[in-house]
């Protein structure tokens, strides 16, 4: 594994791209190949992540080792999911969906979310990362994803009603 | 709080997530060659991007004017109802078409409009109108036309009680408007008494008039201008701190002029103030004086006229003129300090009882003098403190300088759209907490309306100054951090196209270091005055001059040919530097933001002086430098590297380090300069060969854009003309290049 092992120690001296595409291009690749099983197409998609990577490296490369190479993760599983949908000549346009409330997790235990957000579609459960954990804007995301910001916002929305439809339906123990 | 356990459990998950992938056994993959070679060229790109974000500063200012205009542009496009909330305050409770009752009920935050038809009649209507100290104001109005008391005194709260004097001949008492501030819950408005009950037609119901929105556009037009005067002062303003961090406010003194000469000549009633002769010295005398001046009929008589004619000579120079009103104003202020109720426009009624703009502009006018003596900061901070009001504005537990900034954010966004608060709200990256604040301040402080600035004043008076105040970059993370928490369902885009967040730090910036170099905190350092020393007259005189005096030193080994890099050679790599460091002076760049080394920078920034003008690195100083270097480039007669080693040695106890240095400073401009290399393939379709259709595919994809759209990657290829600045047909023009040299 090329992963950062010691995370305290690489985060102290800012990590150069290269650097970065070192350490994490394997895992990428290992990412994607399981979803597409294409050598050729597992190449465009790390290229094409790595790419996406680049246009806002600055703010990136500030990331912790773990958030970063799980934001790589991320924008790669994406990326080839795309590639998958493509290949298979699936059209998924993210049509408007029926408007959805606030989910409420209150009432469930810790555990049962983490559960729940285990049983997302990956999909899903990247797009409440980035926009959760990584704090990452709308913009951002749409740019990372190279999906459009209405897009976005109704994964997001998608994310929460699956989440919550998890939660209901025992996924996540009350 | 689902928000947050939703966050900590996709942590949770993350991390649990990034310990599996370390358990991991992943093959080695056995890459292709096209992928290392996408990603051999992608890896010099970042790094190139991050020296850019370096040199992001410059570009800031440089881009402010670019985004202040557009920021006019959607100002005027967004334009909502206006209104000029200041001295009219909430108009939403405007009573229409009724019958004056004994007792006007209260109305609070309301302006009644009393209209009595008739001749004879008189009335008084008390306001109380909360704002800090409460102000009481009486207005009498005798509708008969008769001179009627006239006077004027403040009351020891801080209240005013006066009586508007009629002045007004055969004047029909029409108007009287009160102003009750709706955030005090104690503002009431009470008909006190009435020597004949008139019938009264109290108009309203508009949520405001034209007259409201009309005021509004050009409160709004002052504003802007501000706005963009700030703008334009950070574009061009290059400060440095004087390591002061505490200063003392002292307020402004009136023109000695005026104190010695002209103020004691109306003391000891050589020159009479009272230009209306009323018996007294107030307010209307300067209103009425200003409206002579500017001829404006509308607001005195004719009679009035006759009488200002003959007593208006205030600098006793025979004549009646703009100074006159000049020393007036300036006196009256002097005399009386600010009392809120002389901006009042509603004070001010033209002949036919009326408020016009000409009220409106009388009262403008008299503020401006009021901003000139520091008066209304002067009010507002010591508001301030005797209300304690709290300037912490988002809550975080200190009145610190961010504060100030989501007040500016705020302002512009309240101004914009003040009768409708919602509106407003929608479009700004604070929260709707902060934004209360805020407007609770705008209420209570309603004198203030100069933006942030007076807030600014009074927080670096007395907490001190730090240069993180004027860091663009802290400001900049700010505003781009509020940008990024806005709440769930926010209107993320107009939010940031109402007001753009460059346009926000420039004007943040520029106010802040305008009030810090006003309190000696900063200094200015214009470095454009070396680029403009080629636009004296006798310029190129000098610089004939200068060159030839330099030559002859430089050859009789006076003094050493320049080199700028210090890599011990007098090249084209010198002439460049000088290129590069005037570039840096017109961006507004200094030695941290320039891809010169801070060697090469403050070399020339500091040390060249070669004309021995006392000033480094101003244009005579560079093109003496260009001079040298085409003069002798490549000169077989006299070989100028030569003798710039001959001086090295003769001046030098260390040439070893000299040479270190200049190794080590010429290698680190390389690579700041160049970057890693980057070659872009120009391989903008795809099919990895560059050809006559990637130049067609690129002009296409800039005419239709909606037809012929480029990939990440063939954008990436393509970008082969100044790589880094997008697709432009300069790049299908190079790839054309390229494809003639094959």
């Amino acid at each position: 594994m090329e992963l950062c092992l010691d995370s305290s120690a690489e985060t102290e001296s800012k990590l150069s791209f290269e650097e970065i595409y070192i350490k994490n291009r394997r895992l990428m690749m290992y990412t994607a190949m399981n979803i597409l099983n294409n050598f050729a197409d597992t190449e465009d998609c790390v290229s094409e992540a790595f790419l996406r990577f680049s246009k806002n490296f600055s703010k990136y490369s500030q990331l912790d080792c773990p958030k970063m190479t799980s934001l790589l993760v991320i924008i790669v599983r994406n990326a080839a999911l795309d590639k998958y949908r493509e290949n298979q000549k699936i059209c998924l346009s993210e049509t408007p969906d029926e408007d959805v409330g606030a989910v409420s997790l209150d009432s469930y235990s810790f555990d049962s979310v983490i559960s729940a957000i285990k049983h997302l579609k990956d999909e899903y459960r990247d797009v409440l990362m980035l926009r959760y954990v990584y704090g990452y804007n709308i913009n951002e995301i749409s740019m990372l994803l190279k999906i459009g910001s209405e897009n976005v916002y109704k994964r997001i929305q998608r994310a929460r009603k699956a989440l919550a439809k998890i939660l209901d339906e025992g996924g996540g123990k009350k | 709080m689902s928000k947050d356990i939703l966050k900590d459990a996709l942590e949770e998950v993350l991390s649990e997530s990034y310990d599996e992938m370390t358990g991991l056994d992943i093959p080695d993959y056995d890459f292709s060659d096209n992928f290392k070679e996408k990603m051999e060229a992608l890896t010099g790109v970042p790094e190139e991007k991050a020296e850019k974000k370096r040199r992001k500063i410059g570009w800031i200012a440089i881009s402010a004017l670019t985004a202040v205009a557009a920021a006019v542009c959607i100002w005027n496009g967004v334009q909502k109802t206006p209104e000029l909330k200041k001295f009219n305050s909430d108009t939403d409770n405007i009573i229409t078409d009724t019958e004056l009752p004994t007792e006007v009920p209260d109305v609070p935050g309301g302006i009644v409009r009393t209209t009595a038809p008739g001749t004879d009649t008189k009335y008084t209507v008390t306001t109380t109108a909360g704002f800090g100290t409460p102000i009481t104001s009486t207005a009498v109005i005798n509708g008969n036309g008769n001179n009627g008391n006239n006077n004027a005194n403040n009351s020891g709260n801080g209240g005013v009680v006066y009586t508007r004097p009629s002045g007004k001949p055969a004047q029909t008492p029409k108007v009287t408007v009160t102003t009750a501030r709706s955030s005090d819950p104690a503002a009431v408005t009470t008909v006190t008494s009435a020597t004949k009950q008139p019938v009264v037609t109290i108009v309203t119901t508009k949520p405001h008039s034209e007259f409201d929105e009309e005021v509004a556009h050009v409160e709004r037009s002052i504003v802007m201008k501000k706005f963009l005067a700030s703008a334009v002062t950070i574009a061009f303003m290059n400060v440095i701190p004087t390591g002061l961090v505490q200063a003392s406010y002292e307020p402004p003194t009136a023109d000695p002029v005026l104190l010695e000469y002209v103020f004691p000549l109306i003391e000891d009633g050589t020159a009479s103030p009272d230009v209306n002769n009323d018996g007294i010295f107030d307010r209307y005398d300067v209103c009425d004086l200003w409206a002579y001046i500017m001829h404006n009929d509308s607001m005195i008589t004719e009679a009035e006229k006759e009488v200002i004619s003959t007593r208006s000579d205030i600098d006793l120079d025979l004549r009646t003129r703009a100074n006159d009103l000049v020393i007036l104003e300036r006196y009256y202020l002097y005399k009386n300090g600010l009392d809120p109720e002389d901006f009042n426009m509603y004070n001010y009624p033209d002949n036919n009882g009326e408020i016009t703009m000409d009220s409106y502009k009388f009262v403008n006018d008299l503020k401006e003098v009021a901003i000139e003596q520091d008066l209304i900061y002067q009010y507002t901070a010591n508001l301030i403190d005797t209300e304690n009001i709290d300037l912490d504005f988002n809550r975080n537990g200190s009145a610190d300088i961010y504060d100030l900034l989501e007040y500016q954010i705020y302002f512009y966004s309240k101004i914009s759209s003040p009768f409708d608060s919602n509106a407003a709200k929608a479009v700004v990256s604070i929260s709707a907490s902060t934004w209360d604040n805020c407007d609770e301040y705008y209420q209570k402080c309603f004198f203030d309306n100069e933006s942030n600035e007076t807030l600014i004043k009074y927080f670096i008076y007395k907490n001190g100054f730090d240069p993180s105040y004027v860091d663009s970059w802290s400001i900049y993370d700010y505003l781009e951090d509020l940008e990024n928490n806005l709440p769930e369902g926010a209107d993320v885009e107009s939010i940031k196209y109402a007001m753009s967040r460059a346009s926000h730090l420039d004007v943040f910036v520029a106010n802040v270091s305008k009030i810090s170099i006003d309190a000696g905190f900063l200094k200015v350092v214009d470095k454009m005055d070396k680029i403009n020393r080629m636009l004296e007259p006798n310029y190129m005189e000098d610089l004939e001059a200068a060159c030839k005096i330099f030559d002859k030193r430089m050859l009789n080994g006076e003094v050493a040919p320049p080199d700028i890099n210090f890599d011990g050679v007098i090249d084209m790599e010198d002439y460049k530097d000088i290129m590069i460091y005037c570039n840096d002076l017109v961006a507004q760049r200094d030695s941290s933001g320039s891809v010169l080394t801070p060697e090469v920078w403050n070399h020339i920034d500091n040390e060249l002086d070669l004309n021995s003008d006392g000033v480094s690195g101003d244009m005579l100083d560079l093109q003496i430098v260009e001079f040298v270097i085409t003069k002798y480039y490549e000169n077989e007669d006299v070989d100028v590297n030569a003798l710039l080693k001959a001086y090295n040695d003769a001046h030098s106890t260390d040439n070893s380090n000299i040479e270190a240095v200049a190794e080590i400073s010429h290698i680190k401009y390389l690579e700041a300069l160049n970057g890693k290399p980057i070659k872009r393939s120009g391989d903008a379709d795809g099919d990895n060969q560059m050809k006559m259709n990637d130049a067609v595919l690129i002009m296409q994809s800039i005419s239709n854009p909606d037809t012929y759209e480029l990939t990440e990657w063939g954008e990436f290829n393509a970008d082969v003309a100044n790589t880094g600045n997008g697709i432009t047909p300069m790049d299908a023009l190079g790839i054309q290049y390229r494809l003639l040299e094959k």
